[in-house]
């Protein structure tokens, strides 16, 4: 069979390809922010890092970065993992 | 000379008292007595400042000449010529060059200002924060790297403008001579930065030797470099005077560290020579004598000593003689290609290395200078045959010349020593008649007697490859014995001995022996304990490295030749002169010539027989005493060769020398036949006599087998 024929006649609907493409633009994007920019803003905390009372006089720590204000991108969490789990086989 | 005592620097100073010189008079109500030596003038400031010693021509010597100055402007004409040349030649293709690493050398310097400018240092750690999680971390870093960027990219806009700006102006008003050269020049600089290491821009003249020009920068890096401990900074490095040539070389005389001594860098010889990017064989660390432990002298060879052309050996040159007695000749060189001189008398020599290491050929120059001299005897003996001096047989006395690793050889060698042991019994009284004839000041031989007086002539006696014969299981220890007596005895009646040996230990170069000889020479070795063995206690700690020398093999010679030699001056590195056989037949040949007419010297062969062993051997079962006259036929049958000539009263003669005086005794001899009284001689004297031979060697062996600074663990 003629591969045109192959591809018309499959069930795949029309678009696919522009959906894969995006979908590959959004994952290398966020493959190369979590290499340029690893950490990104709490989410608690929106990257202050600290809640201040109403009055602004006292202030307490965000328990979930512990301060710092920011948190290790997910992807690059995953990717972290993956390379330690590497590093150990090895 | 008068009854005063004379200081050797002025007229008479001190009258002489009935006591001793070193002893003082003590003067009632003085208790430490006068000054012993006063000071003739009270020192002023300037006996204590001035700096005698020669002190550097103010307009430098070579330019005081005008051969001088015509040579230094002839040379450096000749040399910028030639790279005029060289490189004129050359340019297209330079420019070719230019074109192809310009772009190249843009990118690199465009990457190298982003780098800079963006603080990718810091990529690495920041992205280990980021891999450990370490959120913190990261943040640091990365306000960190905020605070640097920021100026650093105002820097770099400021400078963009700048460029732009400044090649506008000269695209629209410099003159094109300007513009072109801009070009060029900005050519230049990115083709600089983008040539790759290992194909320059410009192409290399000189392909030879690699001439590294010692500086005093360059030094003190290198000694840094070479990780002396101590020593750290540049400052710890000083000079004691400019670097200056000596030879065919720089010399650096460098000023260490204190606590650092000159040992420390002797021993980073391999790493000296690798931070100067040149062969070991061109850097040359010694000690300096006359000078405190924490100065060295680091000379640098203009190329590798092997290749330097070395100077002929002297006595090569028709018509040179050389005199045992009084006479230095020159043994070789050293690395610097100054002469090395070598004396005989009075002194015995040792020549000690591994096979290859050209022990034999070091040897044979001394044996051949000392042969010069028409007045000298030599005695050859080669224990392993292997055919090197065999150009000395014609020179030999009979029966004092050996070659060959057999017994018979090993044999006549012990009896040539115990010849030289009777020579030195004989040679005292001689000596010391001559002396009170007043022909010497001391009980030495000198020329006058050795002319007068044949029996007294100068003997140089070589034994190459000894160990073969110290180390024999039946002569070894009457070797040993006899050898100790004659090196201790005979320096001093005219018997100077090479030994050359290979095997290095208590057994083939006991202590009794080696620690008498005055000129050791330690060729090629395996380990220090050799070169401490050979050169004395403390020698390789001292800086002898013998062990970095190479013998010679197929491939070439190497450091054959080479050696560090004891006993005259400070131990330091030492080249035998080159005397291949062809030279050293013709050495022989003048000695040959040298001789003609002088009587040759004619050695009894009786001298060279063992005759105690020989009597013992002839002797019947059941005679317990002999007539002479009865001992001397069975002798000639014996050995008809060396007892041809033997008569009752020389066998007398030579038994007593022995040490068994013949003695009357009455016998019957056959039936019938009267009772009669002859010389003869008795068992069990004869026995006794070759017992405590047996037992004085035996107990000069044990006495050399202790050695004196071990200690025996308890």
């Amino acid at each position: 069979m003629h591969p045109h024929t192959l591809a018309a006649s499959s069930t795949v609907p029309p678009g696919t390809g522009y959906v894969v493409l995006v979908g590959l633009v959004v994952v290398g994007g966020y493959a190369i922010a979590c290499l340029l920019w690893p950490v990104t803003a709490c989410r608690r905390c929106d990257g202050a890092g600290k809640f201040r009372s109403p009055s602004g006089r006292n202030w307490r720590l965000c328990r979930k970065c512990k301060g710092s204000g920011g948190r290790i991108r997910t992807g690059r969490r995953i990717f972290n993992y993956l390379a330690a789990r590497r590093r150990d086989a090895a | 000379m008068s009854d005063l005592i004379r200081r050797d620097d002025d007229g008479p100073v001190i009258r002489p008292v009935d006591i001793d010189a070193e002893q003082v008079v003590i003067e009632p109500g003085r208790e430490d007595g006068p000054p012993v030596d006063p000071p003739r003038k009270a020192a002023t400031w300037a006996d204590i400042t001035a700096r005698p010693g020669p002190r550097t021509p103010i307009v430098p010597a070579s330019l005081m000449s005008r051969a001088g100055r015509r040579s230094l402007v002839k040379q450096t004409a000749a040399f910028l010529g030639y790279e005029l040349a060289f490189h004129g030649l050359r340019l297209p293709k330079y420019g070719l060059k230019v074109a192809v690493y310009a772009p190249w050398g843009a990118c690199r310097v465009a990457w190298r200002t982003l780098r800079w400018a963006a603080d990718l240092e810091g990529w690495s750690i920041r992205q280990d924060a980021a891999s450990r999680n370490a959120v913190a971390d990261y943040l640091n870093l990365s306000r960190q790297r905020d605070r640097r960027v920021s100026n650093r990219w105002w820097l770099l806009a400021l400078a963009a403008v700048a460029v732009v700006v400044a090649g506008l102006v000269v695209t629209l008003a410099a003159p094109p001579w300007a513009q072109w050269a801009l070009a060029a020049a900005a050519g230049l600089a990115l083709a600089w930065a983008g040539q790759p290491i290992d194909h320059p821009i410009i192409d290399r003249v000189y392909q030879g030797d690699r001439f590294v020009r010692l500086t005093a920068a360059l030094t003190r890096q290198t000694i840094i470099a070479a990780g002396v401990p101590g020593i750290k900074e540049p400052s710890d490095v000083k000079f004691l005077r400019d670097i200056a040539r000596d030879g065919p070389g720089h010399e650096a005389l460098v000023l260490l560290k204190a606590g650092v001594i000159a040992t420390d860098v002797i021993d980073r010889r391999e790493r000296l020579a690798a931070a100067y990017r040149l062969p070991k064989s061109q850097v040359w660390p010694s000690p300096v004598p006359g000078e405190h432990p924490g100065v060295v002298s680091i000379w640098v060879a203009d190329k590798p000593v092997s290749e330097m052309k070395a100077p002929p050996w002297p006595l090569l040159r028709d018509g040179a003689t050389f005199d045992y007695f009084t006479g230095v000749f020159v043994y070789g060189h050293d690395e610097r290609m100054r002469p090395a001189t070598y004396s005989l008398e009075q002194k015995n020599s040792l020549f000690a290395g591994i096979p290859g290491s050209g022990k034999t050929l070091a040897a044979r120059v001394v044996l051949l200078a000392g042969v010069l001299d028409p007045l000298v005897v030599p005695v050859v003996f080669d224990l392993k045959g292997s055919g090197d001096i065999d150009c000395m047989e014609p020179l030999c006395p009979p029966g004092l010349y050996g070659s060959g690793a057999d017994e018979t050889t090993k044999e006549a060698a012990l009896a040539s020593l115990e010849w030289l042991l009777v020579q030195c019994d004989e040679r005292a009284p001689l000596v010391r008649g001559y002396t009170r004839q007043g022909m010497n000041s001391v009980n030495k031989v000198n020329r006058a007697m050795a002319e007068r007086d044949p029996r007294l002539r100068p003997i140089v006696a070589f034994y190459d490859e000894l160990q073969e014969l110290l180390t024999d299981p039946n002569l070894g220890k009457r070797a040993k014995f006899v050898l100790t007596s004659v090196v201790k005895r005979g320096r001093a009646l005219g018997i100077h001995i090479i030994f050359a040996t290979q095997r290095i230990d208590k057994e083939s170069a006991p202590r009794g022996i080696s620690s008498n000889i005055a000129l050791r020479t330690c060729l090629a070795v395996m380990s220090h304990v050799e070169c401490d063995l050979v050169l004395g206690t403390g020698a390789f700690r001292a800086g002898a490295r013998p062990t970095e020398l190479e013998p010679g093999d197929s491939t070439g010679p190497k450091d054959s030749g080479w050696g560090y030699r004891a006993g005259a001056g400070p131990v330091r590195p030492v080249k035998s002169s080159y005397v291949d056989n062809p030279a050293a037949e013709k050495v022989i040949q003048r000695a040959l010539e040298l001789r003609r007419g002088t009587a040759p010297v004619e050695v009894p062969k009786v001298a060279l027989r063992n005759l105690l062993g020989d009597v013992r051997a002839v002797w019947h079962d059941g005679e317990e005493a002999l007539w002479s006259e009865l001992i001397v036929p069975r002798l000639i049958e014996l050995d008809p060769d060396a007892y041809a000539d033997l008569t009752v009263e020389v066998f007398g003669a030579w038994m007593a020398k022995a040490g068994v005086p013949t003695v009357s005794i009455n016998r019957r001899v056959g039936d019938g036949a009267k009772r009669a009284t002859r010389a003869g001689v008795r068992l069990d004297a004869l026995e006794g006599r070759i017992n405590a031979r047996r037992v004085e060697s035996a107990a000069a062996a044990d006495l050399d087998d202790r050695e004196p600074t071990e200690i025996e663990p308890a």
